[in-house]
């Protein structure tokens, strides 16, 4: 089993109280699949129509935070590989 | 300095960690901006041992005074929110009982004696001169018996060498035109602090007198409004060395200030308030009032014996004045706003806005352009108890009449 990578950075490296702090963590695991399913539909005619791609992550890592003054990050999205966590400064 | 750490973990329990520090400071105060040169605020009274011990280097001080007035009415007068006499009747065993009640005073130099004022810790100044350039003070009657009499008093106080700053009145000089035109500056550069008092208002004359100076717009545009208390600050200025800036001060009527011409009247509140803005927006130090009164409502001295309204008008202009006192206390910064009279400063995160209407200027609704740097969406109009939204860096007030002003709060 290989062991998740991982690396962090903030929009800024400084802030004023009560601004907006945006932290971005991307990540990957050798053992997580990304899975992509492309559907396209063809009539008896011979039409077809335009495809249409569906993704997932077969067994998701998880991404946690803690912050040592006790900010409080709120994850804003992950796409499986990025995941984007916001807090007050 | 803090740090948020990041770790992700997989199905079977495998991890990995990460982390990224960051630093958060206190809003900023400042803004990017030029400076209004200024005499260093509340420290420059650091130069002054007297001063500074009794408190008046406090960013939270503002010298309120009012003109000779009696050391009996203390009480009265810092009811009304008047912390010091710019001279005071000369009854020398009365200067303690205002001294001990917290009044600070400038006693007047031709009166009271080196010994009768003593190491008195609340008399932080001498009062030199009244309107010596008129010929007042017992100057004499040439500019050059004028400025001879000014530098003897000055020469005077200086030698006691007792930690106080000297400061004095002027009258007609600030117009620039007939009294002392030669000497003019000299008068305001031998002192540490200065102002004028022309009661635009209430004296027709006085208005006159500014409508001549060559730096009033025309002698036809009336000099009878609230811009022309902060256009004599700048006209004080004047007089100073760009290299010496020292603080000036305002002067105020109360109600009708003896003025006995035709035309003369009891100056309205609304233009009372309006003047006293006026001068603060035009980096005015101090206030002084004028208290002595003709009318046959407001008994002799007005902040004593005036009527409530006046009083309580007072009262609360000089609350507002002390609550400000350490934005006041800030050096200002240069922007225009737009055709509107302002002062910007900059404290713990916010900016404010002192706006009234200046010279030929007219009221109405005024917009006001943001600087960069402000970036609130709401204003808040102080003692208004109003917002205001900001909408593309700018918002817009109403100003009903000459003598308006507003005070706006913005975050940072």
């Amino acid at each position: 089993m290989a062991v998740p990578t991982c690396s962090a950075s903030l929009d800024k490296p400084a802030y004023a109280v009560g601004e907006t702090m945006t932290l971005t963590v991307s990540y990957s695991d050798a053992d997580t699949q990304q899975v992509s399913v492309t559907v396209q539909i063809a009539d008896k005619a011979g039409n077809t129509s335009a495809p249409v791609t569906c993704t997932a992550v077969i067994d998701p890592s998880t991404v946690t935070t803690s912050d040592s003054s006790g900010r409080v990050w709120t994850k804003q999205s992950d796409t499986g590989s990025v995941a984007v966590f916001t807090a007050v400064a | 300095m803090p740090e948020v750490s990041v770790t992700v973990t997989d199905k079977s329990g495998q991890s990995a960690t990460t982390s990224a520090a960051y630093s958060v400071s206190a809003p900023t105060s400042e803004l990017n901006l030029p400076r209004v040169a200024w005499e260093g605020g509340p420290q420059f009274w650091s130069k002054f041992p007297k001063a500074s011990a009794a408190g008046w280097t406090s960013p939270d001080f503002f010298p309120i005074a009012v003109f000779l007035s009696n050391a009996w009415d203390a009480d009265k007068l810092k009811q009304v929110g008047v912390n010091t006499y710019q001279a005071m009747n000369h009854l020398p065993e009365s200067l303690t009982y205002a001294t001990d009640r917290g009044m600070f005073v400038l006693p007047q130099q031709n009166e009271w004696t080196q010994a009768q004022v003593g190491d008195n810790p609340n008399c932080v100044g001498w009062f030199v001169s009244d309107e010596c350039e008129m010929g007042y003070s017992d100057c004499g009657t040439t500019q050059e018996a004028q400025i001879a009499k000014q530098r003897e008093y000055v020469a005077k106080c200086r030698g006691y060498a007792d930690g106080r700053f000297l400061q004095a009145n002027f009258g007609n000089g600030v117009a620039r035109t007939w009294w002392s035109p030669t000497y003019f500056d000299e008068h305001v550069q031998l002192m540490d602090c200065s102002s004028a008092d022309k009661y635009c208002y209430a004296s027709p004359d006085a208005a006159y007198v500014i409508e001549q100076s060559l730096s009033w717009p025309s002698p036809s545009y009336s000099a009878i409004r609230s811009a022309a208390y902060g256009w004599m600050c700048d006209q004080i200025r004047k007089g100073q060395d760009p290299a010496d800036p020292k603080p000036v001060w305002t002067f105020v009527e109360v109600a009708k200030p003896l003025a006995t011409e035709v035309g003369a009247r009891t100056i309205t509140l609304d233009e009372l308030e309006g003047a006293i803005w006026s001068s603060i927006i035009h980096e005015a130090r101090g206030v002084c009032y004028f208290q002595h009164n003709n009318d046959a409502e407001n008994g002799t001295y007005a902040l004593v014996d005036g009527t409530p309204e006046r009083k309580a008008r007072v009262t609360s202009i000089n609350s507002k004045i002390k609550s400000l006192a350490p934005v006041l206390n800030t050096q200002s910064y240069v922007h225009n706003f737009g055709s509107v009279d302002t002062m910007l400063k900059a404290k713990d995160g916010y900016a404010y806005i002192f706006a009234g209407v200046g010279v030929q200027q007219s009221p109405g609704s005024k917009t006001f352009t943001l600087p960069p740097g402000v970036s609130g969406t709401t204003v808040e109009v102080l003692f208004e108890s109003r917002f205001l939204p900001v909408t593309n860096g700018t918002f817009t007030d109403s100003f009903a009449a000459e003598y308006s002003s507003h005070i706006y709060k913005i975050a940072l």
